[in-house]
């Protein structure tokens, strides 16, 4: 159900109840369009009735656009798209086998299914078929396996082996749609010997044609930004943030957490190079070197919502440069260390303690950071950012088993 | 279909196309004006080359050829007032981004190098001209004061390289770790989890 899922609009737990309801829809969809009728599927290939291919053809520049469109709005994440990965040969059997069923039976997988459930016997037929089939599939599957597991060429596209962007790949398919659509019509009058009165009464669909023809365009002329520029930083407001220093932390809040650590603990980023952190880190710091910050990885751990992210280097050149980079692709709520290692070292070790004669608040810092020293000399501070939560990334596993169908 | 049915049909299919295009154009709009995508900036980041050191002024201002770059200070007016390189345009950090400041920048022939009180800042400043496009801005590796003193006032050899991002401690002095470096950081790795997205495909 995205985008409502990832914007947090809706419960993810309720994504068996919505694929019901869309099962509904799909079924209900099905029906009244005739597919439950066996012959109005197999017009396709006696070229009476081309009902299913302008069908399928719809559906797919239809969703094809439709993630074009949303992807660009920021409103789901294409990285997170599944795409079946190609196995050549086990395709091209399977939609063999799917092709002669298609004939023989005159159903597909789902047109079956509605078919059976309005009471079509031969449907019911068709359906205990399917799962007899799928039975034979899985008993004797070391058998097929070789052949369901070979020629694996991975997700890939057909835009990318044919060289073209995204965009005028989805152009190219509309255009091809649309004469399919012509053509097939074309066939359907041929066969069908329609007169030319029914001909000319049929209305034009010229609006439609020209609807999608213009979306396909606008995706082709919109410059192509990655979906993550709208969410962006405005430059003033980068700027804005700088000059009234509101992303520093100062070094007494960072030893608090490193004393402290169950209290307000602080997610520690190093973005200095691996060796730099190799020699010395923070106790419980992640290192992320400042060229690798824009990675998914990174920004994983950098987008965490449960801790206060705290960048950090031996100075603040270094930190604030990475603070700028990662505030500018849109993470909030990201933190610089004022000073870096070098003012940290300075302020609670080397500071003379403030004259706290007139000031309480001297007095406590002066005793707090006497406190962090021995700490930190001593070697405690390592035991608290355990407590810190390990974030999580979820990632798309390939679990190319379960392929369903129709 | 009865032609009231399809005009109906047809309206409809216009509107939202129309709804669909007015959102992306007014997407389009409201991004955040760069001219350099986020990317090619951190890489200009990383790769550190876009310092430029004490002594490398030194040379400039040697040669006489200080006067063909741009030098910006980025202090607050008081502070230029009362002293700043010579030849330097005073751009208060505030208005970095304004249409005056901007212009003075782009007809800079040769680099503009900018100069603070704190390094931070320039850096700062350095990387948002590059996002808006301005690839001429060197950041200068040390700040105002340590130019004054070390640069301008007398020259010292031994101290021209840059102090930005040194380690000026042994940091490990003031914080025993006990046990191996591996102990003491609890490797915190982002957990992956896989989800199985076991996808049917439905339909006809």
């Amino acid at each position: 159900m995205a985008p409502l899922i990832p914007q947090g609009f809706v419960n993810p737990d309720l994504n068996l109840f919505f694929a019901f309801v869309i099962g509904l829809g799909f079924g209900y969809v099905l029906e009244q369009a005739g597919f439950s009728s066996s012959r109005k599927l197999a017009g396709v290939f006696y070229g009476y009735d081309f009902v299913v291919l302008r069908v399928f053809f719809t559906a797919a520049i239809t969703a094809m656009s439709g993630l074009l469109i949303f992807s660009y709005l920021g409103w789901i994440d294409d990285r997170l798209l599944y795409i079946n990965p190609t196995y050549l040969w086990s395709a091209i059997i399977g939609g063999v086998i799917m092709g002669v069923g298609f004939i023989l039976g005159g159903f597909c997988p789902g047109t079956s299914m509605v078919a059976a459930v309005i009471g079509k016997i031969d449907a019911m037929v068709f359906v205990a078929g399917m799962f007899i089939g799928i039975f034979i599939f899985g008993e004797f599957y070391e058998v097929f396996e070789p052949l369901y597991m070979g020629s694996y060429l991975g997700g890939i596209f057909v835009f990318d082996s044919l060289g073209m962007s995204r965009e005028w790949f989805a152009m190219m398919l509309i255009a091809v749609a649309l004469m399919a659509f012509v053509v097939t019509q074309y066939i359907e009058d041929q066969i069908n010997k329609v007169s030319f009165e029914e001909k000319s009464s049929r209305p034009a669909y010229w609006t439609p044609a020209l609807i999608i023809i213009g979306l396909g365009v606008l995706m082709i002329m919109l410059p192509s930004q990655p979906r993550s520029n709208w969410n962006e930083t405005s430059a003033q407001k980068l700027l804005t943030n700088v000059v009234n220093g509101n992303q520093l932390v100062d070094a007494d809040e960072v030893a608090y957490s490193l004393v402290n650590g169950k209290d307000r603990p602080l997610r520690l980023v190093d973005v200095r190079s691996p060796e730099e952190f190799a020699q010395f880190s923070l106790p419980g710091a992640v290192n992320i070197p400042i060229g690798q910050i824009l990675e998914n990885q990174s920004e994983a751990i950098l987008s965490d919502k449960t801790n206060k992210v705290v960048l950090y280097s031996n100075a603040t050149t270094l930190s604030s440069e990475a603070w700028l980079v990662a505030t500018r692709a849109g993470i909030e709520d990201l933190y610089v260390l004022d000073g870096g290692l070098n003012g940290f070292i300075q302020t609670v070790f080397l500071e003379k303690p403030a004259d706290p004669a007139h000031n309480m608040n001297l007095a406590y810092q002066n005793r707090f950071r006497e406190k962090a020293r021995q700490y930190f000399l001593s070697g405690q501070s390592a035991a608290s950012p355990k407590t810190l939560s390990v974030p999580v990334i979820q990632t798309v596993g390939e679990k190319p088993k379960a392929k369903g169908g129709c | 279909m009865k032609n009231q049915e399809v005009i109906l049909l047809n309206t409809a299919g216009v509107l939202f196309a129309i709804f669909v295009a007015a959102i992306l154009l007014f997407q389009w709009a409201i991004a955040p004006a760069y001219k350099e995508n986020n990317a090619a900036v951190l890489e200009t980041i990383a790769g550190h080359n876009h310092y430029i050191q004490p002594w490398q002024l030194e040379e400039l201002i040697k040669t006489n050829q200080i006067n063909s770059h741009l030098i910006v200070d980025l202090r607050s007016n008081e502070e230029f007032n009362r002293g700043s390189l010579p030849g330097a345009v005073n751009i208060p950090l505030n208005n970095l981004l304004d249409q005056k400041s901007l212009k003075m920048i782009r007809k800079a022939s040769g680099d503009v190098l900018l100069i603070s009180g704190d390094e931070s800042h320039s850096a700062v400043a350095s990387a948002l001209l590059k996002s808006k496009g301005f690839t001429n801005s060197k950041v200068s590796a040390t700040d105002y004061n340590y130019i004054r003193q070390n640069v301008l006032d007398h020259f010292q050899p031994a101290s021209a390289f840059s102090v930005a991002e040194k380690a000026w401690f042994d940091y490990p002095r003031f914080f025993r770790n006990t046990g191996s470096a591996e102990e003491q950081r609890p490797s915190v790795k982002p957990k992956i989890i896989q989800t199985e997205i076991v996808k049917t495909k439905g339909g006809c």
